[in-house]
């Protein structure tokens, strides 16, 4: 093919991109934007899909197998956190205002300049190299069409004119598109289009490829795989443990779970570009099928390559391109081309973007304010300014990456640099995710963390690939710094048997993650600091509180501000901003003094131009004090989120008070009902006892009062005088005993005790009672043990009440009370059968109640009963057993109690 | 001679009683409760009862009642003897028509004066 | 409160696909065989990252969705 029609290719292709991007940025002007689309959003993170991808995924594959898909596993499994971590990334950014990774974290840490300028050095360090790789990749291509033939090995001679066309190509796209507004936190419409469209473009170049390669030149999958099984150096490849191990897989997934969102190019697409928080979750699923889809036919054409071309010298690298070549497939070819120099190109232009953002705001603009106080000049002097500054970065940018690629890069590989880079900006991610999530995080930690990190990924990554290219000697890597073997660069501290990245990873995230933690726990933090932790980890509390910012106290006058952010953005934008801002928060314009707020909102503004850091200097240079209380900002926000929490809490302890008051009312009626109940127990019991008393005092009296009184008269007086008081004095001890039994005084003494033993006792006890009414008891027990546990003198009381009722209850001369002991599986039951006149159901239960005379009952117990059922009851409740009258009116009565064997 | 109905299930309160009316001169009937004491009353129409009011069949706020409902029998003086010493109890006595309501234990000699006197009044 | 119980759908289901794609469960599936015409690994690596997409979809875009796991 032509070197003309590959150049004419690739710069009509660059035509159409700058085309997308007019019309994108026609459309959002029209108000219809293009890219307010989750699928749009969700495609534009396909950039972190580069040449390494296109190119250096089949190369991988080729001679490693599988293992090249960690750098898309760990992407899809860290979407699933998408949702809770990168929309709070994104919410942050938002608020703040803030435009690039190193933005991100030095806002967090207090606006710290020196974090801000850390990261942007180790950005630059790492990337760039990333960068030229793309560029050695497009140029590589280019030869590779150009003298296309199959006779011809992969990598062709020198093309470096193309890409240097090539590269100011891009410089000036990404400059035209790129640096349209001063306000660098604001969309690149035209940006974002065309990188979704260059996603497009790469994946359908790339199954189209593979499309060619499975289908067209062998037969299917199957074909392929097949084949591929027959040759034993090929098979190998299908097992991941014969290529490679599981902890370096392990790593790698880690990494790209990182690099998905700390690479410079993955955050300014991922979170400043970020038009609506609500596509993210779009991306969660679309952006992984996405990573699946370009990288279905990698295995198939590195395999077919393999078998193709075994005998050449072609680099694996290249079969993508050399594949339809090969079968003269030359629009095919034409096509894939394209496919690799969109992801190449796109990859390109969002990286210099997010590094020119990083140089142009943490190191250039900075040094420029220091070096010339520019109070007040002319309007919109700094814009312009500002704006030359960043267009010079881009270019510089794109210039490094050249060099780099013309001097460095000819000897390694696409992937390691790319996983070298990936290894860089991990650096990152402490300082960040602690940062969203822990407010003890503080700057120092920070610093220290990445600081730490920075030089052991140097010095693990860095070293070895320059020894590796040849650019330094391998001393160092076999011998180790100052010859300790110990501190060799592949084998730190002894830890052999690791793939380089696998071991900078691991060493560099435990130096880094460790002092990060300990630098935080014992250091103080500035109130700034604090203050940016609370907003930041709270942000989804705060994020609407107006208080979010810099909380200016102090006079800034409103002329000084509109002057200061009219230098930046220009005279109209200014007033409009400002104007659109007092409107919406309802701020009068015209007091010479400016509102807190509207201070607040112009550092925020011109953090966007300039960088959070240069920005809060600069409004500080116009506010005539300095804002020595933000500590008190901080209090009142801490307060407020107190006062939200005092308020729950107030509810919530009202309504336990609530609880308590009924709990007392309830607690105060059960009192006040025992003491009615003690009041009635009393009188019931005093009621029982004047009964005999009024016998005893009226028989006395009689008597006293009688003394003619016939002799055998006097003595039944006195003989009822004397039974009288014996009744008293039995009921007076039955309220006694019932008393000691509620109140749990009296203690079981409990004993083994022969049942049929206890009962004869007592039985023989009461005979002569029943023999003085002819009442005949029987004992019915078959001869055997009755053994159990119990307290024999209570058992013998209760046995003595029922019997003593019974007696008085069975009609005289043919009454009969049969006794009985029955086993009922765990429990012994004793009956007390007698056929007197019964008892009516209703009262079945009641005659067990002591209180039974109480509450206006006006008829008396069956005659005689006192108390006794009521200490039965009670002594048969303490040992745990039952008590209960089966009878019926006129049918006799059957009383039965239960005690369990235990 | 004076007819007295004695109406209590006690009996060495019922043997008091019958003692210290026989000895007063009045012709004195017992009954040991309810069923019996209404019996008596429709046979013997006494001029006083003497009433207690824990009964094991019928209480004796139903006795008075069945005699001062009747017209034939309300002119009976009825005297409540009862261990029920509540307020509440006594004026329910009262209200039901009793002459007199004393509480247990009472003394022999006052009990005599009032029926004396309740009965001097007829 | 929704937002919590996507964000524990999330981290479950992250958690999910770690495990799938770690030594152990991939050690099974890393023989020297082939299953269906393809290397056993790489089916397996291929089929459980199109479902793990599947999950993720549905607990993107399902609010009152399950996880999918759920019997």
């Amino acid at each position: 093919m032509s070197n003309w029609i590959v150049i004419g290719t690739a710069l009509a292709y660059l035509f159409l991109l700058f085309g997308i991007a007019y019309y994108a940025e026609y459309r959002m002007k029209k108000g219809k934007s293009l890219i307010s689309n989750p699928y749009v959003y969700a495609l534009s993170l396909g950039v972190f899909c580069t040449a390494w991808t296109y190119y250096g995924s089949v190369g991988q594959a080729s001679t490693r197998g599988i293992d090249f898909i960690t750098v898309y596993i760990g992407p899809t499994i860290m979407a699933a956190l998408f949702w809770p971590m990168l929309r709070k990334i994104i919410r942050i950014c938002h608020t703040q205002r803030i435009n690039s990774i190193a933005d991100f974290i030095s806002t967090r840490y207090g606006k710290n300049f020196s974090l801000a300028v850390v990261i942007t050095i180790l950005c630059v360090l790492g990337i760039i190299p990333y960068i030229a790789l793309q560029l050695k990749a497009i140029s590589a291509s280019m030869g590779i069409l150009a003298k296309s033939g199959p006779e011809q090995s992969g990598l062709s001679g020198f093309l470096g004119d193309n890409t240097f066309y090539i590269s100011l190509a891009l410089a000036a796209f990404i400059t035209l598109f790129g640096t349209r507004s001063i306000d660098a936190s604001e969309k690149h419409e035209g940006l974002v289009a065309a990188v979704a469209f260059e996603s497009v473009v790469k994946l359908l170049a790339f199954l189209a490829v593979g499309l060619f390669v499975t289908y067209g030149i062998f037969n299917g999958f199957g074909d392929i795989f097949t084949r591929a099984s027959a040759d034993l150096s090929l098979k190998k490849l299908f097992v991941l443990e014969e290529n490679s191990t599981y902890s370096s897989w392990f790593f790698l997934c880690m990494l790209s779970m990182l690099a998905i969102v700390f690479l410079p190019r993955q955050f300014q697409m991922g979170v400043v570009e970020n038009t609506n928080e609500s596509h993210v979750k779009k991306a969660i699923w679309v952006f992984p099928l996405y990573l699946l889809l370009i990288n279905i036919f990698v295995l198939p054409i590195a395999f077919g390559g393999k078998l193709i071309f075994a005998q050449t010298d072609v680099h694996a690298d290249t079969y993508v391109l050399s594949l339809p070549l090969h079968y003269g497939a030359d629009i095919l070819s034409l096509l894939t081309f394209i496919g690799g120099f969109s992801a190449a190109t796109s990859m390109i232009i969002v990286e210099t973007i997010a590094l020119s953002t990083m140089m142009s705001n943490n190191i250039a603009t900075p040094l420029l304010l220091t070096s010339k106080r520019f109070r007040s000049g002319r309007e919109g002097s700094f814009s312009k300014i500002i704006l030359n500054i960043r267009r010079f970065s881009i270019l510089l940018i794109i210039l490094l990456a050249y060099m780099y690629d013309k001097m460095v890069a000819l000897h390694i590989s696409l992937v390691s640099i790319g996983l070298i880079s990936f290894a860089a900006v991990a650096q990152f991610a402490p300082a960040l995710i602690g940062g969203i999530y822990w407010k003890q995080a503080s700057q120092k930690g920070a610093m220290a963390g990445i600081l730490l990190g920075f030089v052991i990924w140097f010095y693990t990554a860095i070293i070895p690939s320059m020894a590796n290219a040849g650019i330094i000697g391998n001393d160092m890597l076999l011998n180790g710094l100052f010859g300790q073997s110990w501190l060799r660069p592949t084998a730190l501290f002894g830890l052999e048997g690791m793939d380089s990245i696998s071991h900078c990873f691991f060493w560099s995230m435990l130096f880094n993650i460790g002092s990060f933690v300990a630098v935080s726990i014992n250091s103080g933090k500035s109130d700034q600091e604090r203050y940016q932790a609370e907003i930041f980890v709270d942000i989804f509390r705060h994020a609407n509180s107006p208080a979010t910012g810099t909380f200016w106290k102090g006079t800034a006058s409103m002329p000084d501000l509109s002057d200061l952010i009219s230098n930046f953005l220009g005279r109209d934008r200014a007033q409009k901003l400002i104007r659109q801002y007092a409107q919406r928060h309802q701020i009068p314009l015209d007091q010479k003094n400016a509102d807190p707020r509207m201070v607040n909102f112009a550092e925020k503004v011109l953090s966007g131009v300039i960088g959070s850091a240069s920005a809060r200097i600069m409004v500080g240079t116009v506010t005539k004090e300095e804002n020595i209380r933000i500590d008190e900002v901080l209090r009142i926000l801490q307060e407020s989120q107190q006062m939200i929490e005092l308020n729950k809490e107030l509810r919530r302890k009202s309504l336990e008070l609530q609880k308590a008051t009924d709990e007392l009312r309830k607690a105060n009626d059960q009192l006040r009902d025992m003491d009615e109940i003690k009041d009635e127990f009393l009188y019931t019991v005093t009621h029982e006892l004047r009964t005999p008393l009024t016998s005893i005092r009226a028989m006395a009296e009689i008597i006293y009062d009688n003394p003619e009184m016939e002799a055998d008269e006097k003595t039944r007086f006195i003989s009822g005088i004397i039974r009288e008081t014996e009744r008293l004095s039995h009921l007076i001890s039955q309220v006694l005993n019932l008393e000691r039994y509620e109140s749990g005084r009296q203690k079981l003494n409990s004993s083994a005790v022969q049942l049929n033993t206890l009962l004869n006792n007592i039985i023989d006890s009461v005979e002569p009672l029943a023999m003085e009414k002819n009442i005949r008891i029987i004992r019915n027990w078959p001869d055997a043990m009755y053994l159990l546990q119990c307290d024999a003198a209570l058992i013998e009381q209760v046995v003595y009440n029922l019997l003593t009722n019974a007696i008085r209850f069975s009609p005289e001369n043919h009454g009969i009370i049969k006794v009985s002991i029955r086993n009922n599986h765990d429990e012994w039951e004793v009956w007390v059968e007698d056929n007197g006149k019964g008892i009516p159901a209703d009262l079945h239960t009641l005659i067990f109640d002591k209180f039974f005379q109480a509450r206006n009952q006006t008829l008396r117990k069956p005659e005689g009963t006192g108390l006794g059922l009521a200490i039965c009851k009670k002594i048969i409740d303490m040992h745990g057993g039952k008590i209960w009258v089966e009878s019926e009116e006129g049918k006799g009565s059957k009383f039965i109690f239960t005690l369990p064997l235990q | 001679m004076k007819k007295i109905l004695v109406v209590d299930d006690d009996p060495y309160i019922l043997m008091s009683l019958e003692f210290l009316m026989k000895k007063e001169g009045f012709d004195v009937k017992v009954a040991r409760n309810g069923t019996e004491a209404l019996d008596i009353i429709q046979q013997e129409t006494p001029a006083l009862v003497l009433l207690d009011i824990m009964m094991p069949d019928m209480d004796g706020y139903a006795i008075c009642k069945h005699i001062k409902g009747n017209k034939k029998l309300q002119h009976i003086k009825v005297v409540f003897l009862s261990a029920k010493s509540k307020e509440s109890d006594i004026q329910k006595g009262y209200d039901l028509g009793a002459s007199l309501y004393v509480t247990k234990p009472f003394s022999t000699r006052d009990l005599m004066k009032k029926v004396r006197e309740l009965l001097a009044a007829a | 409160m929704p937002d919590r119980i996507k964000k524990q759908r999330f981290a479950a289901l992250a958690v999910l696909l770690l495990v799938l794609f770690s030594y152990p469960l991939l050690s099974i599936a890393d023989k020297n065989r082939m299953l269906a015409g393809f290397p056993m690994l790489y089916l397996y690596i291929f089929l459980a990252w199109a479902i793990g997409i599947y999950l993720l979809y549905r607990a993107a875009e399902k609010d009152n969705g399950k996880k999918g796991k759920e019997p």
